[in-house]
């Protein structure tokens, strides 16, 4: 399932780079500038492709941006199929019983992402509220250092309460598989019901997983970093490191959601 | 004995006279003691001022123009307020809360005791906008003749604006530019485009700075005696309390164009010296550690000036770094101070502190020494000024990260200047050459500021760095204390190109000037493709019906095939400049061709046994002007090694982006 995960996050993407690289390569791929882009961030060269081969770009872009939105939607529609392998009840973990599981739950799961989204979009627009009230403009505070303690301050609790609230929806999407009830509020509140319950271990158990995968973001800078990628073997290095960043990524994912299926299977009993 | 040593004292005397007083740097023509006394309760200035101006004409002069700058946050209906909106900021404190700003004067008189204000009256000479009164014309019974001296003298009350654009007050802090009546300058005939004598005297418009007159100034400011000031000039003693719970400090600067200062309770100073000039740095608490930056990137612009030009001729330079609540009045240029800006918001490597510090100060140099008129031709110190920050700062931090250099983001200072001119909507909507106030469409400070930095870059590059050097150190020391216009700096610049390189650019430059500063011509120049074929004998019927003859590969006598080799090179833009072409050949054999630019499509062909790998125009990079430096060049093979790194880059990030929009589900 991991494997699989990550070639359909691959391919999905690859959709989107062989478009890109059409347009390079059209763009400038005879031209000597070209090198420039091998020492990194160019400003000159960056502009002058956006501003002269912009319209090409777009096209491109926009094509990305719907990759993306269908692969989320994709998304949507397997991540029933990955709680029901989890779930591992039966002890199947075949095709089948992935897609099946796709197919089953992909309606709920889009309402209670919708639901959450919705959450967060209000939980974020909250604190930026907050943030607002205390003042930006010149004529509102007395400096920049009353700016940046609200942000101090704000800040932290507002990542607190969006980590609950992306905690919460991970319990929520293992009792829609475990409920297997009509309507999505009885698990979302069941969701909220055993966090409260078993908060310090749900977060505890959050945030090891949020530590892991800092961990594996952090390796991936160390390597990507320590060496300059401007040669053909030193660009297929960076690509390989790129690529077993995303492989990793994917893996904290189903560890999350597994470790959190492992909790609620134990607590719930 | 001691004949011979009265003899001795009075020749040593006389020696230290003559070497303390220097002969003046300015003609001196506007010179201005004034007292003032800032009321912080009502937001006043209560001032008195004693203006000496000199006729610098052969004419009569019988009037006088004053600038009174805070009359255009008089009313809505001001040119200012026109060209601009009220800008929404302010909308409730100006139009509820009345907090319209303005100066008036009292009363006037002059020498003979003959009262100036009895005829005074607004002119309009710009728009004839009856509502705004920038611009004040005193008759004077009495004129003042050819070279004479007249004195005038009036009390005049400023209301302070809250901290509209460059000047005003919010909360305690307060900065005063613009802040007096200040009179125009009186052209002579024959001084810039001059004909006739006449006052050179605008209204305030949105767009745009100003003009002065150069003169000495000495003024008193009576404040709070909690409050530090910080001026233009020096102090020639210290403060002096008055025992009514206000300090008076007096500031005195000779050969200045103008004269500002501020005030506020928190300054916390600063001093360095280099080289003899005193560097006085006024900063809020919170500021405070970017006093090393200020004070080590200052010294740099200093040494390059006196490197390049003539030593910063002063004996102090202040710089007043504003809070956050009076950002509006930073990032501007006065005399012998100035102000930026500078936030704990950003990271060092962000370096606007750094670029605000070099650009304030190469003002310095081009608008105050050389005295240009900001109003009708604001590239000669806003463009020369750009380029100059972009030489100091691009030599300081390297061409590629000198404005921003974080997080892998990297950008160059004389970059920047070209990205912002060609990123505009349209680059050809306006020549350098119009009035600040006439560029459409908000155009004014990318065509000013950036896009005159590239052209100047592009002539330093086309004409050479050392002839370049030269030719702006010939107009400086022409120009300096003195007022030049766009056609006086075009003849200095012509007159040492064409004694340094009399083949090549014959008369000078003009044919360049006429595109880049009086027009609005596009550069755009392109190697579009080239193609190497065999080159093969004819082929076909000719003479006899029954004999075809067949195409066959030509070979030299090594038996090499021979290859006929094309380079095609475009103009794509309407801007026509001599160009290099550098073609390689896959042996390494490398040809400069010259082409006079002026067609829009040129083959350059060759024959021989070795292809063309590559053809580049412009291989020496000189013309900074170009818009598209990607299609200069051109390879025979593609050549993908920098496509397949973004390509990489692009799909990670795409995968990224696909697993993090995944975290809603
Ligand atoms: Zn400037």
């Amino acid at each position: 399932m991991w494997v699989l995960l990550y070639l359909l996050n691959f391919v999905f993407a690859l959709l989107s780079a062989v478009p890109f690289s059409g347009f390079l390569s059209k763009s400038i791929g005879h031209s000597l500038a070209n090198t420039n882009m091998l020492d990194g961030f160019d400003y000159t060269f960056i502009s002058d492709l956006l501003r002269e081969y912009g319209s090409r770009f777009s096209v491109v872009m926009n094509l990305s941006m719907g990759i993306i939105l269908l692969f989320f939607i994709f998304s949507i529609f397997w991540m029933g199929g990955i709680l029901s392998i989890l779930k591992n009840e039966e002890n199947d973990y075949s095709f089948r019983k992935f897609w099946q599981g796709s197919a089953v739950f992909f309606w709920k799961l889009t309402r209670l992402t919708f639901y959450f989204t919705f959450f967060q979009v209000v939980i974020l627009g909250f604190f930026a509220f907050l943030f607002l009230q205390q003042g930006v403009s010149p004529f509102e505070v007395e400096s920049e250092i009353s700016i940046i303690k609200s942000i101090i301050i704000l800040l932290p609790i507002y990542l607190f309460f969006a980590t609950i609230f992306f905690m919460i929806q991970d319990y929520a999407k293992i009792h829609i598989v475990h409920d297997d009830s009509k309507f999505i509020f009885q698990p979302i509140k069941n969701a909220f019901r055993f966090v409260f319950r078993n908060f310090r271990k749900c977060l505890g158990l959050y945030l090891l997983n949020l530590l892991t995968f800092a961990a594996f973001f952090g390796i991936y800078w160390i390597l990507s970093n320590s060496f300059n990628s401007n040669s053909t073997p030193t660009i297929a290095l960076l690509f390989l490191v790129g690529q077993a960043f995303i492989f990793s990524r994917i893996a904290v994912k189903l560890l999350n959601l597994g470790s959190a299926m492992e909790l609620f299977q134990i607590e719930a009993k | 004995m001691k004949y011979k040593l009265i003899f001795l004292f009075l020749l040593f005397t006389c020696l230290g006279f003559q070497s303390s007083k220097k002969a003046p740097l300015s003609a001196r023509i506007a010179n201005y003691d004034i007292q003032v006394k800032l009321d912080v309760e009502q937001k006043k200035l209560i001032a008195h001022t004693k203006l000496i101006w000199k006729n610098p004409s052969a004419d009569t002069v019988s009037d006088l123009q004053f600038h009174l700058y805070y009359n255009a946050f008089k009313n809505s209906e001001s040119t200012f307020f026109n060209e601009r909106g009220l800008p929404a900021l302010f909308k409730t404190s100006l139009q509820e809360d009345c907090n319209w700003s303005w100066v008036e004067i009292q009363n006037m008189t002059d020498n003979y005791g003959n009262d100036l204000a009895a005829n005074m009256h607004y002119i309009q000479p710009d728009d004839d906008n009856k509502s705004d009164q920038t611009v004040l014309r005193v008759p004077l019974p009495r004129p003042v003749l050819p070279n004479e001296t007249i004195e005038v003298e009036f009390d005049w009350i400023g209301k302070i604006p809250k901290t509209m654009i460059r000047t005003g007050y919010n909360k305690d802090f307060y900065f005063m530019a613009q802040w007096y009546p200040k009179v125009g300058v009186y052209e002579p005939a024959g001084m810039r485009y001059a004909e006739k004598g006449g006052w050179n005297c605008h209204q305030y418009h949105s767009s745009g700075e100003y003009y002065g007159e150069f003169g000495n100034y000495k003024v008193a400011m009576t404040v709070p005696e909690n409050y530090v000031v910080g001026s233009s000039g020096t102090q020639p003693n210290t403060p002096k309390n008055n025992g009514d719970q206000t300090t008076t400090w007096n500031f005195e600067v000779d050969d200045v164009i103008d004269f500002a200062w501020g005030a506020s309770p928190h300054f916390v100073e600063n001093k360095m010296n280099w080289k003899g000039i005193e560097i006085r740095l006024l900063t809020y608490p919170e500021h405070v550690h970017f006093k090393e930056r200020y004070f080590s990137i200052l010294p740099q612009a200093l040494e390059f000036f006196e490197e390049n030009f003539e030593k910063y001729p002063y004996p102090s330079l202040t710089i007043i770094a504003p809070p956050f609540h009076g950002i509006y009045t930073g990032g501007m240029e006065y005399p012998t101070l100035i102000t930026t800006l500078n936030s704990c918001l950003l990271p060092t490597g962000v370096r606007s502190t750094e670029i605000l510090t070099v650009h304030e100060f190469v003002h310095q140099y081009f608008q105050q020494i050389v005295a240009t008129n900001e109003m009708e031709e604001a590239w000669m110190d806003e463009g020369i000024t750009n380029f100059y920050e972009g030489v100091i700062m691009d030599k300081i931090y390297g061409e590629k990260s000198s404005t921003i250099d974080f997080m892998g983001i990297k950008t160059g200072n004389a970059e920047s200047d070209r990205v912002s001119y060609f990123n505009m909507e349209n680059p050809a909507i306006a020549p350098n050459s119009l009035n600040s106030w006439e560029f459409p469409g908000g155009s004014y400070h990318t065509i000013q500021y950036s896009k005159s930095a590239v052209w100047l870059n592009t002539l330093k590059r086309i004409v050479g760095e050392k002839t370049f050097k030269e030719a702006m150190k010939t107009y400086y020391s022409r120009w300096k204390f003195k007022h030049p216009s766009a056609k006086d700096f075009v003849d200095v610049i012509n007159e040492v190109v064409a004694k340094n390189h009399p083949e090549e650019f014959g008369e000078g430059m003009d044919w360049f000037f006429q595109q880049v500063l009086y027009g609005t011509e596009i550069c755009d120049y392109a190697v579009s493709s080239i193609s190497n074929n065999n080159k093969i004998t004819s082929s076909g019927i000719f003479d006899n019906l029954d004999e075809c003859e067949k195409s066959e590969l030509v070979k030299n006598e090594k038996g090499e095939e021979i290859f006929i080799s094309n380079v095609v090179v475009q103009r794509l833009g309407n801007m026509t400049l001599p160009m290099e072409i550098l073609v390689r050949f896959e042996d390494g054999k490398e040809i400069i061709e010259k082409w006079d630019g002026m067609a829009t499509m040129t083959t350059f062909s060759y024959e021989g046994s070795q292809k063309i790998e590559c053809a580049e125009i412009d291989p020496q990079h000189k013309i900074f002007l170009d818009k598209n430096l990607l299609n200069n060049s051109f390879t025979s093979k593609p050549n993908l090694s920098g496509v397949r790194k973004y390509v990489n880059e692009f799909m990670f990030w795409m995968q990224n982006a696909m697993e993090g929009l995944g975290m809603l589900i």
